[in-house]
């Protein structure tokens, strides 16, 4: 188990610099040029405790909420031998571009049936991008509802960029390692609706706890939450694990 | 003029083979030219044409190709489904030995070998399958399971074992633009495990 790996609680949220598979660092420049470019590979920390978590449970279940990419599911259901759920938001995103913003009513029932699992029925959620994408009511709604769909001690790998994107489009992410992921932009009707910070994204996953944030060489974000087993009073949901990922 | 070697001309190479769009299936069931400049026909393959609706049931012992629509059920366990880039199916049940997907369908997918959805193809539905191969630009909505009838998952030695390591060997592409779909454990990434 790494150092990574371990819980920290919410008052212990570690901030990091993730090098490139390389090891070398790039300029903010570089990094800004990372968002157009079709294909690239970038680091990631949270896809190995991903693993440990997944390789020591039976027969588990992870939701992916962006676009399927082949890769992951060959290596998710073969390798790890996953139930993998794959909900592609982004679909919807870019046929309903465009459209007057939801309702709440619209919200729920759009949400519901596209990632609408059983409570306590998923191990595992990948979220990358995704949320910079859906208005504040669209990210309540769905972070409630991957908060009620984590088992204990699930865990949700959240990625995103924390600045605009010059182009319409979204980004896949495939597995590759532990250590590195292949992003690739697709363009498309989708747009990015707003800019995330780390704030507002553990205020909305109040029901989370925050394992570790790491903040990666592309200046983009990855934050490891993990579904504590018992409700916290304080904080109305529930309270941080203690033990580690 | 009338040569005696022409009679005895053996079928179709392998080359000409991979001309036809349904490749792949023909020659798992065998095909022939049934004469010069005509194309390859394969002999078990059934093709629903594009205009052709139905409705119902569907089952049977040969290689299927739909091209047209359909809604209902659809079994076929020794053999392959195809759904061609036309193709619409409705499955309350799709049950087949294998299934290559370009067109659209919408419900459950079991194959009893591999799923293969192609770059244009488009799923909205769950699918269980000891592999599946989905392309890039594909779409694909919904669950995959390894397992099957719920048990417990296969074993990810055997799985992975059993996948070849580049896709077109097993599933050769019916259009040639096509990129070859993921197969089983990709290949091209030192994945690692603890």
């Amino acid at each position: 188990m790494t150092g990574g790996a371990r819980h920290r609680g919410l008052s212990g949220v570690v901030t990091r610099i993730a090098g490139g598979r390389s090891g070398q660092r790039e300029s903010p420049s570089q990094a800004d040029d990372a968002l157009a470019v079709p294909e690239r590979l970038v680091p990631t920390r949270a896809i190995g405790v991903l693993f440990d978590v997944l390789r020591g449970r039976p027969s588990p279940v992870v939701l992916d909420l962006g676009r399927v990419v082949g890769g992951n599911v060959a290596f998710l259901t073969s390798e790890l031998g996953c139930k993998l759920v794959v909900a592609d938001l982004f679909a919807d995103l870019a046929a309903g571009a465009g459209d007057a913003e939801r309702s709440e009513e619209e919200i729920a029932a759009w949400l519901t049936a596209r990632v609408g699992q059983e409570a306590q029925s998923v191990d595992a959620v990948l979220c990358w991008d995704v949320f910079e994408y859906l208005t504040v009511a669209e990210a309540r709604r769905l972070a409630s509802l991957v908060t009620a769909m984590l088992r204990p001690h699930g865990v949700l790998i959240l990625g995103f960029s924390g600045q605009w994107r010059g182009e319409p489009g979204y980004a896949t992410y495939e597995i590759v390692d532990r250590e590195t992921l292949r992003r690739q932009f697709h363009p498309s009707a989708s747009r990015q609706v707003r800019v995330l910070t780390n704030r507002e994204v553990m205020d909305t996953f109040r029901g989370l706890a925050v394992v570790d944030t790491f903040l990666l060489a592309t200046r983009a974000y990855e934050m490891l939450f993990r579904k504590p087993s018992q409700p916290d009073p304080k904080r109305g949901t529930v309270a941080s694990p203690r033990r580690a990922v | 003029m009338w040569k005696r070697d022409d009679v005895v001309r053996p079928p179709a190479d392998s080359a000409d083979v991979e001309e036809h769009p349904l490749a792949g299936l023909a020659s798992a069931g065998g095909s022939r030219r049934a004469s010069d400049g005509e194309r390859p026909v394969s002999r078990d393959v059934v093709n629903i044409g594009k205009s052709v609706i139905i409705k119902g049931e569907l089952s049977g012992s040969e290689n299927l190709t739909i091209e047209g629509q359909f809604e209902g059920k659809i079994e076929l366990r020794d053999n392959a489904l195809t759904v061609g880039p036309n193709g619409k199916i409705k499955a309350e049940l799709l049950f087949a030995k294998s299934v290559d997907i370009l067109g659209r369908v919408t419900g459950k997918i079991t194959a009893v070998d591999i799923v293969s959805i192609r770059e244009n193809g488009a799923v909205d539905g769950d699918i269980t399958a000891p592999r599946i191969a989905i392309a890039d630009g594909a779409h694909f909505r919904g669950s995959v399971d390894m397992r099957r009838d719920g048990g417990d998952p296969k074993p990810r030695e055997a799985a992975a074992a059993k996948a070849p390591a580049p896709a077109k060997a097993s599933a050769p592409l019916p259009q040639s633009n096509a990129p070859a779909p993921r197969v089983g454990r990709p290949t091209g990434g030192g994945r690692q495990g603890r």
